[in-house]
């Protein structure tokens, strides 16, 4: 059974974090999670990306990695691997060209107990023209998905799957695009709103 | 016949050359048949020389629950079922295990072993864990954690045996230890149970099955409970040792009996897995004898049992499996069968129990007793059924007993001693006192033989001991102490509840008035009724032993109804799995209780009562309209009419209720699966039921009529589903149930009475006087009736209806509530409607929902559902109310757009008969509903509410039992009272008023037809920008 987010039930879904968010006690395995939320806009994908490795070796490997480095250096170590980690099995595709992000910027943070760190990465994509905008994870298991359209008039909203629903376990969700996005100059747009990489 | 199959067993039957073999269903032919036979092409057969089983395919749940891969069919194996199907007796429903509240999501169902080799056959179902209940998600989460689990249940059968071996196993796919209970209780408060006291407590994790054995079935378990397992589970919580023990009853095996096939479960000695002795000190103050075959039942709610056998090891470590064992065993109809094979199972030494039972004045056999076997503290450990010659024959251990013997027409007889001896035959002569015989003629006013109720009225001598009638406190007398024994399987005599000592020694239903029956000696009022448009007809008849008595009666009409019928849109038969009642004798129930339409509305299940309602006679009388309550395990239920029947499916039809939202009910239910699609119409059943009710499962506001997010413990115990979500809330049905049997009490929100009971009560203080409001402001127990104003108020018009809900007969009665449509004046006649006038009546709201008494209002030449162009002047509205006298009605009360304009009593002289006129104001456009209430009690037409209806929270507040739940409604002190006699009751649909000539318009802002998303979700920059940062 998948762990939906109860979007209706305010009480549950805090119930929910609170246990999500709980130090692991002795004996207790809490799997990598992730939550990619898709904001379709007119000339740009604005994806926020949550992240939490496994408990155990992975949480240790991670801290490993940054402790092999200057202590100045240990959190922006730790941010680039979690970033890393956060973003790799997740890739965005227009008619099968993969897209490349235009700017990402993320936040650490560290669960209640300082038992795992968290990341939030804010990663957005110039959107070309195209028939079909494809999300794909290559780690299924642990990722959640849920989209939402900004007013972008560049989906076809009819034929998509339904907006804020998450949907787990989902090795890919296609998008369909309308032909015709408009006449706006979106290529030069998104560059001039895009930020630079870390 | 068992006797007979018994002997030759015991004469050397070599069933050695037998064999199991399992394999896919590929034809209908090898599905197995019978009254909840639901096995279809797909599913699995697992079959040997003696009993025939089937497990679903995966994917979504056909029966109650909601996933496939349970066991769902079951019979012995009938000599000569070749295509099997029209010749088979399941009566199971459903069993699957229980790991706690998680079930099996099924990834696969396999045959792992075919029998080809002489062996076993086998099943096995794998999958991940799925909630039994979503209310329990959370609890279930804290106990099990199956997220990181993988569970399979293995149906193994060897040849010869008529018990399949079940093993049922948790595997930890994790990569770490896994404990249980998963989560310890500091953290089940983390977790959001924010409960008084949890985090004091120590909690277990029991696993074990979850039978569904069918309607037919009663079930039965060895010592104080014997039939009587409902109650008797409920007198073990106040016996309850605390936890890390659950509460529930202790017993040895469970059986059940029933015609021609019964079930059973029961263990082997699996040492340190057993729960109860696990836990045996939680248990000693009701289980005398904890035995190594121990098992728990914590509750039986609505044919749905659980029987907890088995404890995990408290931590189960990666990779590792932990499985335990149960046994279902499948009998000829008794107790007695299933019991034998379990002494087999357990290689218990047994002589054998056998004799026949006949009637002392002429010797003829008694072919309906029931022998039933008490050990030496006077409990039921054994039921044996005679055959067609009055034989039985069973077996048991060695010991000193008793037996009785019962006959549903006679006397009981007093317990007489029984010793078996191990290895020997013991054998009983048993002579049983005459019935009485009574031959009924009953004609109506038109001189035909209608379909009529007749009814045996005793009054039963004063019981000794004290404590008072009828029955609503810890002090009183109960009839089932001293009137009748449910524990020997005696049936429930209803009472009529009020102080005084009528009780209703037997209930007929006949399709023309006549009547010949045995019954049980004794001086009685015979009482003719058919319906509310009738008087009834008493006479006193005195029944001596061997007599014979007959009369001819005729029936009164009591008042006019031209062209008005009578319906009733909710009711079950032999198809539901938690009613038996054969179909034949639901359709005659029907006519006589003086229906003129009858829906069927089985769980998911498309019956046409049209057949039997032919077979039977009576087409002059009545209209059968194929129906289903679409029955979600915790949704609600949602009544479709009329429906096709799909002859090719072994429920009627296909349709998916599991894990969809309600627009996806409506549109099968109003489309795919109706007689003319777009034109089914789909009806909210008992809509404020908790657990079964679609405006409690959304917690629909009362003030509002759209859903709110539960807060606190409500909250917690909510569903969780995507479904659920308040945008998923659909209120483009057709029509709602106003009255919903004898639930009187769910009609309007409740009112604190006056004087208020003594206190303390938690805040907010009640008032009395009026609505008792929850912490959140709202009523505690929301109405119906409110609720469906509310709506009326916001523009929308579902029709308001009286329905029964009807699984059985007496108690539970057909047509109390039902609904009055009007057809067209004349039409009300045998053959003058038809299926076209009744959804055209419902669609345009000429209804009225009543138990009894007949409440008309018009305005001019206009009718209930109506609407009028009127001046802004005001209109005259006619009132009109007739009943028959024993619904005798004493208040009126009348509202336009929710707000009472009139309340007033109603002259005794003018009980059966009152007519008046009301002046509505109309400063803009106006709707109107009149209401009325007696107070007299209408049995014996109509019998009281006498034992609290079991409901689904009953589980919660077992499983909750130590702990604090004062905040949940089902805890309250001040609350409805569920027990109570029957009182006549009728409101109408609107008639609405159009002020301008533009159409209606409503008084508040309308409903919208579906409820705005959650809030849409931010934007993600400005998300991500308002988080805090990590910094050194």
């Amino acid at each position: 059974m998948s762990l939906p987010i109860p979007a209706r039930l305010l009480v549950m879904a805090t119930g929910l974090a609170v246990w999500l968010t709980t130090p692991p006690a002795w004996g207790h395995d809490f799997p990598s999670m992730r939550t990619v939320v898709v904001q379709v806009e007119r000339c740009e994908l604005a994806v926020m990306v949550g992240f939490r490795p496994a408990t155990g070796e992975a949480t240790s490997a991670t801290f490993a990695r940054v402790a092999s480095q200057p202590k100045s250096k240990g959190l922006e170590t730790l941010r680039d691997v979690m970033t890393n980690t956060a973003l790799a099995p997740v890739a965005f595709l227009v008619d099968g060209k993969p897209l490349v992000p235009t700017s990402v910027h993320a936040k650490l943070g560290l669960e209640p107990g300082g038992a795992r760190p968290m990341v939030v990465v804010l990663v957005t994509y110039a959107l070309p023209a195209g028939n079909r905008l494809v999300i794909r994870s290559a780690d299924t298991k642990a990722t959640s998905f849920s989209w939402t359209d900004r007013a972008s008039h560049r989906i076809v909203l009819a034929d998509a799957p339904t907006q804020g629903h998450w949907y787990n376990g989902v090795a890919s969700m296609l998008l369909p695009l309308e032909t015709s996005p408009g006449d706006s100059p979106c290529a030069a747009s998104s560059l001039r709103s895009s930020r630079s990489l870390p | 016949m068992r006797a007979l199959a018994l002997l030759a067993l015991l004469v050397g039957c070599n069933t050695s050359n037998t064999q199991a073999r399992a394999q896919r269903i590929g034809s209908l032919e090898e599905t197995i048949g019978g009254p909840h036979a639901i096995g279809t092409i797909g599913d699995y057969l697992l079959e040997n020389d003696q009993i025939r089983l089937i497990v679903s395919k995966e994917g979504v749940g056909r029966v109650n629950t909601s996933y496939g891969g349970s066991l769902v069919d079951a019979d012995l194996q009938r000599p000569g079922a070749n295509g099997a199907k029209a010749t088979g007796n399941d009566q199971l429903a459903e069993l699957l295990p229980g790991f706690a509240f998680t079930v099996i999501d099924p990834t696969a169902v396999k045959v792992t072993a075919d029998g080809s080799n002489g062996q076993y056959a086998e099943v096995t179902v794998e999958g991940g864990g799925g909630d039994l209940l979503q209310m329990v998600y959370l609890l279930n989460t804290g106990l099990v954690f199956p997220e990181s689990l993988t569970f399979s249940n293995a149906y193994r059968l060897a040849p010869g045996k008529k018990y399949v071996e079940i093993r049922s196993t948790v595997k930890n796919t994790g990569k770490g230890a896994h404990p249980f209970p998963y989560l310890d209780p500091t953290q089940l408060k983390d977790l959001g149970f924010d409960i008084p006291n949890i985090e004091n407590i120590q909690l277990s994790v029991p696993m074990g099955q979850l039978p569904l054995l069918g309607g037919e079935q009663t079930l039965f378990t060895p010592g104080q409970a014997g039939f009587n397992v409902r109650f008797a589970i409920e007198d073990t919580y106040v016996k309850a040792g605390g936890f890390p023990a659950f509460p529930g009853m202790v017993v040895d095996y469970v059986a059940s009996r029933g015609v021609g096939v019964s079930y059973g479960l029961t263990v082997p000695d699996e040492g340190a897995k057993n729960y109860v002795n696990a836990y045996k000190d939680g248990y000693a103050a009701q289980a005398k004898t904890i035995t190594p075959y121990s098992m728990l039942m914590p509750f039986t709610y609505a044919g749905v049992s659980a029987v907890y056998v088995a404890k995990p090891p408290a931590l189960l470590m990666p990779g590792e499996e932990f499985t335990y064992t149960t046994y279902f065993i499948v009998g000829s109809g008794d107790v007695g069968s299933v019991l034998d094979t379990i002494y087999e199972l357990r290689g218990t030494p047994t002589g054998t129990f056998g004799g026949r039972v006949v009637d002392a004045q002429t010797s003829a056999p008694i072919t309906n007793a029931s022998v039933v076997v008490l050990d030496a503290q006077g409990n039921p450990i054994d039921q044996l059924d005679v055959d067609d010659q009055g034989s039985f024959l069973g077996h048991l251990a060695a010991g000193a007993y008793s037996y009785r013997v019962l006959s549903d027409e006679r006397l009981t007889t007093a317990a007489q001693p029984l010793t078996i001896t191990a290895g020997q035959a013991s054998g009983v002569f048993v002579q049983m006192d005459p019935p009485a015989t009574l031959a009924v003629a009953v004609l109506d006013e038109q001189s035909r033989h209608a379909p009529v109720k007749v009814q045996l009225i005793g009054e039963y001598p004063a019981p000794s001991g004290a404590g008072t009638l009828p029955c609503q406190d810890k002090q009183c007398l109960d009839p089932r102490d001293f009137l009748y024994s449910l524990t020997l399987g005696e049936r429930k005599r209803p009472t009529a509840f009020d102080g005084s000592k009528r009780f209703i020694e037997k209930a007929w239903w006949t399709k023309d008035g006549r009547l010949e029956a045995q019954v049980r000696p004794g001086t009685y009022d015979l009482v003719i009724s058919r319906g509310p448009e009738y008087e009834v007809t008493t006479v006193k008849v005195d029944l001596r032993p061997g007599a014979f008595v007959a009369q001819n009666l005729t029936l009164t009409r009591a008042f006019p109804t031209d062209g008005w019928i009578a319906g009733d849109f909710h009711i079950h038969a032999q198809p539901s799995t938690d009613s038996g009642l054969p179909i034949d004798q639901r359709v005659i129930s029907c006519a006589a209780e003086g229906l003129e339409v009858a829906v069927s509305t089985d769980h998911n299940f498309i019956t046409d009562y049209a057949p039997v309602i032919s077979a039977s006679g009576l087409d002059p009388w009545m209209l059968g309209l194929p129906g289903m309550e679409m029955t979600t395990f915790e949704m609600g239920h949602f009544i479709g009419y009329p429906l096709k029947i799909d002859a090719g499916s072994t429920r009627g039809g296909e349709f998916e209720w599991s894990g969809v939202p309600p627009k996806t009910i409506f549109d099968q239910l109003r489309n795919k699966l109706a007689v003319e699609p777009g034109k089914g119409l789909v009806h909210i059943a008992h809509p404020r039921q908790p657990v079964l009710g679609y405006w409690a499962q959304f917690y629909i506001d009362a003030a509002t009529g759209e859903p709110y997010p539960p807060t606190g413990i409500l909250g917690i115990f909510a569903p969780y589903g995507d479904e659920f979500a308040p945008d998923k809330y659909a209120n483009d049905f057709d029509t709602v149930e106003l009255l919903t049997g004898r639930r009187l009490e769910d009609a309007h929100s409740f009112v604190a009475p006056t004087p208020l009971p003594p206190g303390p009560f938690p805040d907010p203080q009640p008032v009395a006087g009026t609505v008792v409001v929850g912490k959140d402001g709202r009523p505690q127990f929301p109405g119906v009736v409110e609720t469906w104003m509310t709506m009326l108020d916001r523009g929308a018009k579902p029709t308001g209806m009286g329905a029964s809900d009807s699984h059985q007969l007496l108690g539970d009665e057909p047509g109390y509530a039902r609904t009055m449509l009007f057809v067209g004046s004349g039409k009300d006649v045998p053959g003058g409607f038809g299926r076209a006038d009744v959804v055209d009546a419902i669609t345009h709201h000429h209804a009225i929902t009543t138990n009894g008494p007949f409440l008309e209002m018009t305005v001019g030449s206009h009718i209930i559902g109506d609407t009028v162009v009127a001046s802004s002047g005001g209109v005259d509205v006619d009132l009109h109310v007739r009943a028959p006298t024993w619904a005798a009605v004493d208040h009126l009360i009348v509202y336009s757009n929710s707000v009472v304009i009139l309340d007033e009593p109603i002259p005794p002289a003018q009980a059966t008969n009152y007519a008046r006129q009301v002046h509505l104001a109309l400063p803009a456009d106006a709707w109107i509903v009149a209401e009325v209430y007696g107070s007299g009690n209408m049995f014996p037409v109509l019998t009281p509410t006498e034992f609290p209806p079991l409901d689904a929270t009953v589980i919660i507040k077992a499983l909750s039992a130590g702990l604090d739940l004062s905040s949940l409604p089902i805890a309250a002190s001040l609350k409805p009272k569920f027990t109570h006699y029957s009182r006549p009751y009728a409101i109408t649909n609107p008639i609405w008023f159009d002020t301008d000539g533009n159409g209606f318009t409503p008084p508040r802002p309308p409903l919208p037809r579906v409820a705005p998303p959650a809030t849409s979700r931010p934007d993600v920059r400005q998300q991500f920008d308002a988080l805090p940062e990590l910094t050194p």
